[in-house]
């Protein structure tokens, strides 16, 4: 069995009648990794997550999870999901909704509820209807649910939407242990970038049905390092005197009039150096890029970055 | 299956809706039994006249039909035959099934059962439980009526009984997942609701039989679960009366595979 990858798709693809929800999509998600979902509303991220645990059959391609196809049954209870809404009967208390959900994956030993109610902040709901549950306490119950009968791998989309602040952070934080003491695997969808960007450590970008990237965290940060940009009438010059005056200075050419200098704060012995001899600097700026700004800058220039 | 059954049966016995259901059948059939009551026991009746009440008709007509009826044929006429009792269940199924789908709960259930199978067999087994349930606990309050008021209606036979409650419990199921299949393919409260209350009062199929026998064909109806279950013979004369049976089970059936079809076919 190859459990190379907890999640791999081959040619992914979902039509909606001549419209492609998917296209070709092939994703890769290795065990352990926090894999962050990313894309604009509509471009196929809950159709591809609901793809991954069988809600929706895929039009061509394939799925499998740890090296089994999805529609192993076997597999499928190594998953567990929230997708969309939390899935919850709102005449029922929230032990009675885990309580459910646990016999339906065959469970008898229901200690675990309780421990993962409290895990969510859930345990001191008594007998209140989740019908009368705020958004927030709805996405908690969601994702205990999701953590029942310990599944190794959760595909979580949109889990913190209506989270408040405080809630997130519990979130984020329980998703955190999960991957790091019980080396669960996640791939979690969200539009809240910067809180994403706390937990993935592997990146996919959707865009209109097509992965048009799938990034490591690493790599990304790479991408996304600060440098100081320098638009100047002659890079060649500007490159050889840097480097004859600061040996150590890590810089590129981006093209032919401009150079991004990385690890270095300040600008003005830059711009010294050049004036006085004879270059002329355009602009010099200071640019910092994070991930809704990569992500932007991505969704508009398409493959540009691929 | 057996997993998705015990969620059901957890399910089913903790909703409201089940109990419900039952006090209005109940509830029903009490109030059907103390009508007939007043009206046939001259006591009660000649009570009902003392304190205002009007009474139309020969009471000797009232005396014959008590003396003649039995607590199987009251039970029959009053809630089963009429088509009372199938849109109550009727309308339970449809709630019950409904809100998988309403509440979304079906994901939870579905990304862990990959075989639809499981799922429609698990409802289809616990609605037709609670059909039985229903039919029984029903009869018996009538029994238990019965005895109170000193055997006022003539008891049945026992294999009178056990060969109506088969039929009467197989078409009624037949209704069941008939309103099962409707809320799969809409996945709507209302469409199924409404399924409930227009098929299974054996409205749409008066009004079929109705237009049909213009044409001669009235006969078409005679093989739909409500006219079966509207004609269901309440004595047992050892001559198998296989209609309902058939109706039953081909309706019942159809509806399951359907269901599972529908159900394999359509994304969550």
């Amino acid at each position: 069995m190859n459990t190379q990858y907890a999640v791999k798709t081959n040619n992914l693809s979902k039509l909606y009648g001549t419209k492609a929800a998917v296209s070709h999509l092939n994703m890769e998600v290795k065990p352990g990794e926090i894999y962050g979902f990313i894309g604009r509303n509509g471009s196929g991220k809950s159709t591809t997550l609901k793809m991954c645990c069988g809600l929706v059959h895929p039009t061509e391609g394939e799925i499998s999870l740890f090296g089994c196809p999805v529609t192993d049954e076997t597999t499928r209870r190594r998953v567990g999901m929230l997708i969309e809404d939390p899935g919850l009967y709102p005449h029922m208390n929230a032990r009675d909704n885990m309580i459910l959900k646990a016999k339906c994956l065959g469970l008898t030993d229901f200690r675990s509820i309780d421990h993962i109610l409290e895990l969510m902040n859930l345990s001191d709901t008594g007998k209140k209807k989740t019908g009368q549950f705020s958004m927030g306490m709805k996405q908690r119950l969601g994702i205990a649910m999701a953590l029942l009968g310990n599944p190794d791998l959760l595909i979580l989309d949109e889990p913190i939407n209506g989270l408040d602040p405080e809630g997130i952070r519990e979130v984020r934080e329980c998703l955190l242990t999960l991957n790091e003491e019980a080396g669960k695997t996640i791939i979690i969808s969200s539009h809240i970038l910067g809180e994403l960007s706390k937990l993935a450590t592997c990146y996919g970008i959707i865009k209109e049905g097509e992965l048009i990237q799938q990034i490591s965290r690493k790599k990304l940060e790479a991408k996304c390092r600060d440098y100081i940009q320098l638009k100047v009438d002659n890079t060649d010059r500007t490159a050889a005197l840097l480097a004859e005056n600061f040996p150590d200075l890590h810089f590129e050419a981006a093209d032919r009039n401009q150079l991004h200098v990385y690890d270095f704060a300040d600008p003005a012995p830059l711009t010294t150096l050049l004036v006085t001899n004879g270059i002329q600097v355009h602009s010099c700026s200071l640019h910092q890029m994070d991930l809704e700004q990569y992500f932007l800058e991505l969704m508009e220039g398409g493959r540009r970055y691929a | 299956m057996l997993n998705l059954l015990r969620m059901d049966f957890y399910r089913v016995f903790r909703n409201k809706g089940f109990y419900v259901c039952l006090g209005i059948l109940i509830f029903s059939n009490i109030l059907l039994f103390g009508l007939l009551y007043m009206l046939a026991d001259p006591s009660a009746r000649q009570f009902l006249l003392e304190i205002g009440g009007v009474i139309k008709g020969d009471f000797s007509d009232l005396d014959t039909f008590v003396s003649n009826t039995t607590i199987l044929e009251i039970y029959h006429q009053g809630t089963v035959g009429a088509g009372f009792f199938a849109v109550i269940t009727g309308v339970l199924a449809a709630l019950f099934v409904c809100t998988d789908f309403d509440s979304g709960f079906i994901k939870n259930i579905i990304a862990a059962h990959e075989n639809k199978w499981d799922y429609i067999l698990s409802k289809c087994v616990c609605l037709c439980t609670v059909n039985l349930l229903y039919l029984v606990i029903n009869f018996g309050v009538m029994l238990v009526l019965n005895m109170a008021f000193k055997g006022f209606f003539k008891p049945s036979k026992p294999a009178d009984i056990l060969f109506y409650m088969l039929c009467a419990w197989l078409l009624i199921s037949a209704f069941s997942m008939l309103t099962m299949l409707i809320c799969v393919i809409t996945r709507r409260f209302a469409a199924g609701v409404a399924w409930a209350i227009c098929i299974n009062s054996g409205l749409v199929t008066v009004i079929l039989n109705t237009g049909l026998a213009i044409f001669g064909l009235g006969w078409i109806t005679d093989n739909t679960i409500y006219m079966n279950l509207f004609n269901l013979p309440q004595v047992f004369n050892g001559t198998y009366v296989l209609r309902p049976v058939i109706t039953a089970i081909a309706f019942f059936v159809i509806s399951v595979i359907l269901s599972k079809l529908v159900l394999a076919k359509k994304d969550i």
